[in-house]
């Protein structure tokens, strides 16, 4: 509980000392054992706040052993946390940031089974969350195979639970853009780019998020491609390319298409721009796969935000 | 539910309006070449450009050779820095500092490494001590296919040879590129790139059982551009690399011709061939297209 003290007064070098692949089985037995009377020492004006500490402190752990951890074990933990949550008698906003970290943790793990039990624990907590039906999409495209798979990959049938996931997704408003995204990504595997080029379109209309709108460019000039369409291909991804400057794929994909139309001098310069920047592991296509995931920094900064 | 295939992506980019620059064209009408010759292994030297037997599209052409040793070279080294390629950065920029060492004053080398994403460590500069190989990272998957699309678009400086060397396991885990496209910017580009699979000792012994992995797709990229597709082992795989494509280079021919007697729209298919008594090895890249 010393180490729980130590992240409650903001030290997170706290968390690299402790939460190393071998420790977190005993992280989440020490919980198991004291972690409710230590929410609950300072009494009840404390409680709520020394719960996101704990239950934090309990993600963070596993977000910093995850690679090297049995699923097994920082499962355990998260559940521990998750279960924690049910004592709060209502909801906070702050308990949806963490099941949202969560979530995104999870995905950008690429277990199915945590993120299922994951959303079932959200969910139960806040039964009308939009983004859960997005979740729900990325646990039937991921156990379905339909993805990971690389770019313009053909795949021959979708499990029907995959696009419905994602049409009922694409009604919320919230959420809304991401899933024709999803759908556009989708369509185009399954070889229909008209339908991928329409949902590309609604997602891009629908956000002003940058990643997603240079997401939804990119996957509309693959469409344009299968369609045969390379001018019209060239001009979307010379938007995916000016909706997110920092993404590699973007100025790949425009990079090619200008180099094989003979204009060699822009796609070297594109090129060489891209590769200058440094900024690969920050692109969208990269983190595409791992759902959520590429929240995940802006999910952690804001549960920390919140602990102070 | 499976993936069961690839579709060609890159032949719907093929079918973009005509080029309007000719790829290591000088001039409008002017085609070089990088071409090395080999006799039994071994590179053959002191041939002048009445040994030359070269066609476009199937009609001879005037050619001028000269030694590429004569000539500057930009050698790009790119490293597959992942997670599967594991070793120590300390190791790597020691290898990269005695493998440039053949490099002439005249010459520049470039660093590019990939992993997630591709990175030019330092920029084309002369070879020397302040090179600052110990710059790269290492560590995530792999974009081979963004990495080598990247290294063929580069542009060719007049006058020097563009060379690249690359060093992957071969693996690709989060391109945004597709191979095919890759192939078709070769088709098109002025690098000339040589690609090294670098395997472990146990990844050989797993290839006795489970049968060696398919390279030719990544092999046919690089003979595309004149280049070639060697397995090396890890230890020293950069000194015994580089050495190897500075030495093939350093021993070949740039050829220079103006295209002569077929249209000048489309795919040029070349050919290249010896005019002396003896059997040769040939490697140069097999075309280019035209305006």
């Amino acid at each position: 509980m010393q180490a729980l003290e130590l992240y409650a007064v903001g030290d997170p070098e706290v968390i690299r000392m402790v939460a190393t692949p071998r420790e977190v089985g005993s992280i989440r037995a020490a919980l198991a054992q004291d972690g409710r009377a230590w929410i609950r020492a300072n009494g009840k004006a404390e409680e709520s706040h020394r719960r996101l500490v704990a239950t934090t402190f309990a993600l963070e752990a596993v977000r910093h052993a995850i690679d090297t951890v049995e699923d097994r074990e920082f499962d355990l933990l998260l559940r521990w946390a998750a279960d924690e949550w049910r004592n709060e008698a209502r909801p906070s906003p702050e308990e949806l940031l963490w099941h949202n970290a969560t979530l995104a943790l999870l995905q950008g793990v690429g277990d199915t089974t945590s993120v299922t039990a994951a959303l079932n624990a959200a969910r139960n907590r806040f039964p009308n969350e939009p983004r859960w039906a997005l979740v729900r999409g990325w646990i039937a495209e991921f156990a379905s195979g339909a993805r990971p798979v690389p770019p313009l990959q053909h795949i021959a049938e979708i499990a029907p639970g995959v696009i419905q996931a994602y049409v009922d997704a694409s009604v919320l408003p919230d959420v809304s853009a991401e899933a024709h995204l999803h759908l556009a990504y989708l369509f185009t595997s399954r070889n229909d780019p008209a339908a991928a080029v329409d949902h590309a379109t609604e997602a891009a209309r629908r956000t002003t998020e940058a990643e997603i709108r240079s997401l939804a460019h990119l996957f509309r000039g693959w469409a344009l491609i299968r369609a045969g369409r390379s001018t019209d291909a060239q001009s979307a991804f010379r938007d995916a390319h000016n909706a997110l400057p920092a993404s590699q794929s973007a100025a790949l994909w425009l990079s090619g298409a200008l180099f094989l139309s003979g204009e060699r001098q822009e796609a070297a310069r594109l090129v060489d721009g891209t590769m200058r920047s440094g900024l690969g592991e920050l692109d969208p296509w990269r983190l595409y796969p791992r759902g959520d995931f590429r929240l995940w920094p802006r999910l952690i900064g804001q549960l920390r935000q919140a602990l102070r | 539910m499976k993936t069961i295939g690839v579709l060609t992506a890159a032949a719907g980019l093929a079918l973009a309006p005509a080029a309007q620059q000719q790829p290591f064209r000088g001039a409008v009408d002017v085609v070089t070449l990088e071409v090395a010759v080999f006799q039994a292994n071994r590179p053959v030297s002191g041939l002048t450009s009445r040994d030359f037997v070269v066609t476009d599209n199937g009609v001879r052409q005037s050619v001028t050779a000269v030694s590429a040793a004569s000539l500057p070279v930009d050698l790009t080294v790119a490293l597959d820095t992942s997670g599967s390629m594991s070793e120590s950065i300390d190791v790597l920029a020691s290898q990269l500092r005695s493998a440039v060492r053949d490099l002439r004053p005249t010459d520049r080398v470039r660093l590019v490494t990939f992993d997630w994403g591709v990175r030019e460590v330092f920029p084309l500069q002369p070879p020397g001590p302040g090179v600052p190989f110990d710059a790269m990272k290492a560590g995530g998957m792999t974009s081979l296919h963004d990495a080598l699309s990247g290294l063929l678009m580069h542009a060719r400086a007049p006058g020097r040879i563009d060379l690249a060397v690359l060093f992957t396991d071969a693996v690709d885990n989060t391109s945004a590129m597709t191979l095919a496209a890759a192939a078709e910017i070769a088709r098109r580009s002025d690098v000339l790139l040589h690609v090294y699979v670098v395997r472990a000792g146990e990844d050989v012994a797993v290839d006795a059982v489970l049968g060696r992995p398919d390279y030719r797709p990544l092999e046919d990229i690089a003979t595309t551009t004149g280049g070639r597709l060697d397995v090396v082992l890890a230890d020293n795989r950069i000194v015994t690399g580089l050495g190897r494509a500075l030495a093939d280079m350093r021993a070949s021919y740039t050829l220079r011709f103006t295209s002569a007697g077929v249209a000048r729209a489309g795919w040029h298919a070349l050919g290249v061939s010896i005019d002396r008594p003896g059997t040769f090895v040939v490697r140069a890249r097999r075309g280019y297209f035209g305006e």
